[in-house]
């Protein structure tokens, strides 16, 4: 994996839906803001998969918040973008911008 | 609040698969939390299965490619090497390429699924039903130490006791710690002194039952042995649900005053929620010694429960309890020769009305389940014939066999586990049809529910019935010989101990559903002899209610009768109204209130052998109400006044049995066993089923309501149209003569007698249900089988065809090929069911075990369906062209 500048479509959701929640920004919330938002079915195997991999990327960080009780004492992870994910977030768009300019009619549909 | 945890195992399964460290560990944590919020929308039932769901999900979806990425792993392309090493990789590995195979052909698995589901489902059910009533402790202190006691003469051993004889029992024993009295049934009283009266269930104990049984008050306190004096105040314990209903759950009410009945009874305490001992009731009262059910050694109303003596073993205490019935029978032969006391182990007392109905469902349901895994095995290895390709295919990249047998296990083993949880769900069902189905005495019957036990012998069983459908066929699948299947190409062939292996399948699976059927069959038949009973009256166009008079108000004899004269005449004099009367027991909703009694010209030899008869009083109205013909003399009237001589008229069913053949009228009858009353027979009327449909006729005389009167009456009234239109009729009447009595059980005559046939019926249908299941199962099976043949055979059959056979030949050839297995499984099915429906005999009415029409009708319908399973198939070999099949090479 690694090398690739640009980051996945689901990717691309997922950090947003990040900076979107700042500070609420756990797993759960997550889930069911991409599912309200987007409109979209998230399978929780999909999310924590890439979360992972957004980690792994250098994307994507957490710290672990207080455990609340009816967690039993599992950890909380609050999920925020870093720098380096905010510039590949950036570079993806910005892609995007570039490629879709000129063809605003075609994309917004009757 | 303590906070909820989801189900144990799914957790520690999540532990093993998930990653460790913080990722894995947030991931449970999150799921966690998602468990506690369902929890507070969802039952815990729900929220279980939701979790239980995510935890395989997640395990599936998040953790097979992390295995991957995160420990990559040189042999993952190839696994020659490692064929049974316990890797979880593989493992998920095989779950993966299982998953692909069995969404690729959606049908299949759907069929497989819901095969297993159904008979996962069935024996999770049953198993939770058995284990709560017959296996879990009883929720009483020391359980296994409780006796039952109950009456016994010459005839029975499940009779009643008077009062004075059991405190005697009491007082005389030392084998028992405690040995407490209840009272034999309950009764309807009226609270009155808040907004309305109510009527509600009384039950009367002795005053240490409840702490004998080691259950306290949840407020205030226990009886005490005084309250059991006369000279003590009368005293009342609440239910948890009469407390909330009543009181709102008002904990002041320890002290207050509860009038029953019009009489004072001070509320010493409310008993926790759940105390359904024996049965439900509403609120328990004291036994007093001197007055009311507790205070003769004639009447017989009660029974007792003991715990024994540590040390004191039941057989010690059988043969003290006789030698204190003998001392008795010496002392007061009037009341007790040939009496004494039998002791039953508490539990059995309690499963006993359950036990044959539970035993036939489960062995019910062991037989769906057998059907269901002969059909699984039947399929699984059809499918292992077609993929014979596939299986040389990965064998000659390099697969060993070890490692194929292993992907087909965990194939069928995954398909289980979905059926298994499929299998829950319906489960969860029919637990509710379980919990309707059993007595209320049973103990844990309204508990029946699916609880961690349940889940972790629903996951044992599918995993079992995984392995075990699965592994024959997945050994043969795995066996195929990779060039022979390859260089054959397309076609493929099957061996003659394949064929043979489906077809004794298919032959196991016709005989245990044609024993089903038969059994289904019988308690059809039974119902429907039970349904079509004269009850001895016309039940259609009859509305009854129950009216129960205060004792306070209407202390005297007089007000009872008139207050019933009245109703009835106000009642029947209304429009839309034919006929109206009262009875003190209405026929087949109660039985009870049974008086010794004999012909005055025909008495017993022995005293202690005279019989017994239903008393029971009416208005005049009644016989005319309820159509009970009047045979000869006359019916009760005006001249029956409270002061002229007592009269009775009696039924067929107490002439058959107290003057046999001859004519009653006129004649004297002898009532009671210590003060004898003669009264006149006036009258005789047709027979009625006092007490059940399926029990005989039990003999019954009919007192006035003038001469006999009694608190608590039902009514009868006939309407012109549908009974319901006259609801209101009834309820102003009584109203308008006192707004204080309350109208209780409102119902119509048909439904009553449908009430009580309720539990016949809910059996036949669960039965019925589950040999239609095992008969589908095994049609579907039969026509699997021989589609499979005709479609290994198309290339054979083409040849025949082009050599000259006509199509009625080739449909012969598969018919008798399906119709052969058919008849040996009927034959089979036939002697198992013969040997086998005698465990039905307690349960069937008017029908014998081996009823001849029932195993012909069944053992034909049987043979229709399989016939049609055959068809099909059949009819497509008979079209087969013989170039498309020789082409097809």
């Amino acid at each position: 994996m690694g090398g690739s500048v640009f980051l996945g479509q689901f990717e691309q959701m997922v950090m947003l839906t990040l900076l979107q929640l700042g500070d609420d920004a756990h797993a759960i919330n997550i889930r069911s803001y991409l599912e309200e938002q987007a409109g979209h079915r998230v399978t929780r195997g999909a999310l924590y998969r890439t979360l992972d991999r957004l980690e792994d990327k250098g994307h994507v960080a957490w710290e672990a918040d207080e455990p609340a009780p009816e967690r039993g004492g599992f950890p909380k992870r609050r999920f925020s973008v870093t720098k380096q994910g905010l510039k590949a977030l950036r570079a993806s768009h910005g892609a995007l911008h570039t490629l879709s300019s000129g063809l605003e009619a075609e994309l917004r549909g009757p | 609040m303590s906070i909820k945890r989801p189900p144990r195992f799914a957790e520690s399964l999540l532990r093993k698969l998930l990653p460790r460290g913080i990722r894995g560990d947030g991931v449970i944590g999150d799921l966690r939390e998602e468990y506690v919020r369902v929890r507070t929308r969802r039952a815990a039932f729900t929220a279980n299965l939701l979790y239980c769901a995510n935890a395989i999900l997640i395990s599936v979806q998040y953790s097979l490619p992390h295995w991957r990425t995160k420990k990559p792993n040189p042999r993952a392309t190839s696994d020659q090497h490692h064929p049974w090493t316990g890797s979880v990789e593989t493992l998920l590995q095989d779950i993966r390429i299982a998953v692909r195979n069995l969404l690729k052909r959606p049908g299949f698995t759907l069929v497989v699924v819901a095969t297993f589901a159904v008979g996962i489902g069935g024996t999770v059910a049953m198993f939770s039903a058995l284990n709560s009533a017959f296996l879990a402790p009883l929720p009483y202190d020391d359980p296994n130490r409780l006796v039952f006691c109950t009456g016994r003469n010459r005839e029975s051993t499940t009779g009643f006791l008077s009062a004075w004889d059991l405190f005697d029992y009491r007082e005389q024993n030392d084998v028992f710690e405690p040995l407490e009295l209840i009272r034999g049934f309950d009764v309807s009283v009226t609270i009155t002194g808040g907004e309305r009266p109510e009527r509600v269930t009384e039950r009367e104990i002795s005053t240490g039952l409840f702490s004998m049984l080691g259950v306290a008050p949840l407020i205030g306190r226990d009886f005490v042995r005084g309250e059991e004096e006369v000279e003590a105040g009368r005293v009342v314990l609440l239910s948890y649900g009469f407390w909330q209903r009543r009181f709102g759950g008002e904990p002041d009410v320890v002290g207050n005053t509860l009038m029953i009945d019009d009489r004072p009874h001070t509320i010493v305490g409310v008993m926790p929620a759940g105390l359904d001992f024996l049965r439900e009731a509403d609120i328990w009262t004291a036994v007093r010694r001197d007055t009311g059910w507790g205070s003769s050694r004639g009447p017989q109303n009660w029974y007792a429960i003991g715990r024994l003596r540590d040390g004191v073993s039941i057989v010690q205490a059988q043969e003290q309890v006789n030698v204190i019935g003998q001392r008795l029978a010496e002392e007061y032969p009037e009341t007790n020769a040939n009496r004494g006391m039998h002791l039953t182990v508490f539990r059995e007392r309690l499963v006993r009305g359950a036990r044959p109905m539970f035993l036939v469902l489960a062995g019910a349901v062991g037989f769906v389940l057998l059907v269901a895994c002969a059909n699984l095995a039947g399929l699984l290895l059809a499918r292992g014939v077609t993929r014979s390709g596939e299986m040389a295919v990965r064998s000659a990249l390099g697969a060993s066999r070890g490692r194929l047998v292993r992907l087909l296990l965990t194939e069928s083993v995954l398909i289980a586990g979905f059926g298994g949880l499929l299998g829950l769900f319906l489960s969860h069902w029919l637990l509710q049809v379980l919990k309707q189905l059993a007595p209320a005495s049973l103990p844990g019957a309204r508990g029946f529910g699916v609880d961690v036990t349940a889940l972790i012998f629903a996951m044992a069983v599918s995993i079992a019935m995984g392995l075990l459908v699965g592994l024959v066929p997945a050994i043969r699948s795995a066996n195929a010989n990779i060039a022979g299947q390859l260089s054959i190409g397309r076609r493929i062939s099957d061996s003659l101990s394949g064929t043979r292996l489906r077809g004794t399948l298919v032959v196991a699976q016709v005989t245990l559903s044609l024993v089903l059927l038969i059994g289904s069959g019988l308690l059809m038949r039974s119902f429907w002899q039970l349904q079509s009973v004269d009850p001895g009256f016309e039940a259609g166009g009859v509305l009854t209610a129950e009216v129960a008079l205060p004792q306070g108000r209407y202390s005297s004899g007089v007000e009872v009768s008139r207050f019933f004269g009245t109703l009835s005449e106000q009642i029947a004099d209304r429009p839309g109204v034919v006929a109206a009367g009262a009875i003190s027991r209405l026929p087949i909703a109660s039985g009870g209130g049974d008086w010794p009694v004999y012909a005055e010209d025909n008495p017993p030899a022995d005293q202690s052998e005279g019989g017994s008869a239903f008393t029971r009083t009416v208005t005049d109205g009644y016989f005319e109400a309820m159509r009970i013909p009047l045979l000869t003399g006359r019916g009760l009237g005006i001249d029956d006044a409270r002061d002229a001589p007592i009269v009775a008229v009696v039924d067929e069913a107490w002439v058959d049995r107290f003057l046999p053949g001859e004519d009653p009228v006129g004649r004297n009858l002898v009532l009671g066993n210590t003060q004898r009353r003669v009264i006149r027979i006036v009258g005789l009327v047709g027979r009625v089923h006092g007490f059940s449909l399926s029990s005989n006729p039990f003999p019954t005389m009919y007192f006035s309501v003038n001469q006999w009167p009694r608190r608590t009456m039902s009514l009868v009234v006939r309407a012109a149209s549908e009974p319901t239109s006259v609801t209101s009729t009834v309820r102003n009447a009584v109203s308008e003569i006192d707004p204080n009595v309350p109208v209780a059980k409102i119902a119509t005559m048909t439904d009553v007698i449908s009430i009580s046939i309720a539990q016949p019926r809910r059996t036949t249908l669960l039965l019925g249900a589950f040999a239609t299941v095992a008969l589908l199962l095994a049609t579907l099976g039969l026509y699997g089988v021989l589609a499979f043949f005709v479609n290994q055979r198309t290339h054979e059959l083409g040849v025949r065809v082009a050599l000259g056979a006509g199509s009625a030949s080739v449909l012969r050839l598969v018919m008798r090929r399906g119709l052969l297995l058919v008849g040996i499984g009927l034959l089979l099915g036939i002697a198992g069911a013969a040997t086998s429906t005698r465990f039905l005999q307690s349960m069937l009415f008017g029908v014998g075990s081996t009823d001849a029409l029932t195993f012909v009708v069944v053992s034909l319908v049987l043979l229709a369906a399989a016939t049609a399973a055959c068809l099909i198939p059949a009819l497509r070999a008979a079209r087969v062209d013989p170039l498309t099949a020789l082409r097809a090479e």
